[in-house]
């Protein structure tokens, strides 16, 4: 096992290597809590959390079987999983409430709420002129010809963005373990 | 020079997000009867822009949920506590294993657990207990020198002829090395020197020639 270290050290064995890795993921992982949990107080404890059992875990961590991110995200959703079944989560708001409500499997449940987080945080990545481009085609269903009028640009240009934007999306959503076969 | 897969990328982008579906668009589906990489793009993009359903307009338009300001400090505050945990437990379980150390020689080593790891008039004493089942341990006796810190390591239980080596750490993770030494299964006592101030000196640690930690302790801020 080759080990997710720094300097030799597990990356969670010293307050810089836990600052970087809060600095890299722990907004994400926070953002991921809060969908899947409906509450912030509940999705900061999470966050604690999933640390904690990250920390306790490091030895068995290897970078080697995939990322650093993967790894905080399996912990993430099981605390999650934890946090939603132990505690009084306002009614309705957990992904476990919502899967339980709609008699689907929690796995299942999860595998929206990720999709979905994955696709909120793949967007945030884009460039504002991909990120435009692909918010006012797909989700406001604009003509190209009406985009390329407000934006003073050719037609062809808003069509480069949006193939561009989701070039780019497909890239950010791999990165962030998504699979193109779900 | 002309590249028609490039030519054809605006519409290949469009036909992604209708679906993956060309329509009538003429140039574009005769490109694609001849170009297996841009159906192969096509099929990828699709599948992406399949994947945009899965978020509301309302969630892509506002702000996204951020965490508290204060959510790292508690972050590093709680790994904090669990460490001083951890470490407490396994000295309890590191001097409970200690039989041989029994009569007068146990109740000074209680003395030392009660008190911990602490600054004194001789240095400051430090316990570490053998890391992943290791059935090492010792006891460091850390002194400020001009140089830096001197460490006086009294070990037992390291494999005997193996190499070692001694570390010590800073708040902010920089390590330095404070010497090797060779490994008995008697206790031995060594004097070895690191070039960090002890005052800056956060943790103490021993890894093996396969660069394992074997012992392991945080050294507490001196007085």
């Amino acid at each position: 096992m080759s080990g997710y270290v720094v300097d030799s050290q597990p990356v969670l064995a010293t307050d810089a290597g836990v600052r970087a890795v809060y600095a890299a993921h722990g907004p994400e992982l926070y953002r991921f809590a809060v969908r899947s949990l409906g509450d912030r107080g509940l999705a900061e404890e999470a966050v604690q959390e999933t640390f904690v059992r990250a920390w306790r875990a490091a030895d068995r961590f290897d970078d080697e079987l995939g990322s650093l991110r993967t790894w905080l995200f399996a912990i993430v959703r099981n605390v999650v999983i934890d946090l939603s079944r132990s505690r009084a989560v306002r009614p309705g708001l957990s992904v476990v409430d919502a899967a339980a409500a709609d008699g689907v499997f929690v796995d299942e449940a999860f595998e929206r709420v990720l999709t979905a987080w994955q696709v909120e945080e793949a967007l945030r990545m884009l460039s504002d002129e991909h990120r435009a481009a692909l918010v006012e085609v797909h989700y406001k269903g604009r003509a190209y010809g009406d985009v390329a009028g407000s934006l003073g640009v050719p037609v062809g240009t808003v069509k480069s963005r949006v193939y561009y934007a989701l070039k780019a999306m497909r890239l950010a959503l791999e990165e962030l373990g998504w699979s193109s076969d779900a | 020079m002309l590249d028609p897969c490039r030519d054809q990328r605006g519409a290949l982008g469009a036909a992604a997000l209708a679906g993956g579906d060309p329509a009538d668009d003429l140039a574009l589906r005769a490109h694609l009867d001849g170009c297996a990489a841009c159906r192969a793009e096509l099929r990828e993009l699709t599948r992406v822009a399949r994947a945009l359903a899965a978020v509301p307009l309302s969630a892509v338009d506002g702000a996204p949920p951020e965490p508290s300001g204060a959510l790292g400090s508690r972050v590093l505050d709680r790994l904090a506590r669990e460490r001083d945990a951890v470490h407490s437990r396994r000295v309890r379980r590191a001097f409970a294993g200690a039989g041989a150390f029994a009569g007068v020689a146990a109740a000074v080593i209680a003395v030392v657990l009660v008190i911990g790891a602490g600054n004194g008039p001789g240095g400051t004493r430090v316990v570490l207990p053998g890391v992943g089942g290791a059935h090492a341990s010792a006891t460091a006796t850390l002194r400020a020198k001009s140089a830096g810190t001197e460490v006086e390591l009294q070990a037992t239980g390291l494999h005997r002829g193996d190499y070692y080596w001694l570390w010590v750490t800073d708040e902010e993770g920089h390590r330095l090395g404070a010497g090797t030494f060779r490994g008995s299964d008697h206790p031995v006592t060594m004097h070895l020197m690191a070039a960090m101030p002890l005052a800056e000196a956060r943790r103490i640690w021993v890894t093996d020639g396969g660069d394992h930690v074997v012992l392991d302790a945080r050294v507490p801020r001196s007085t």
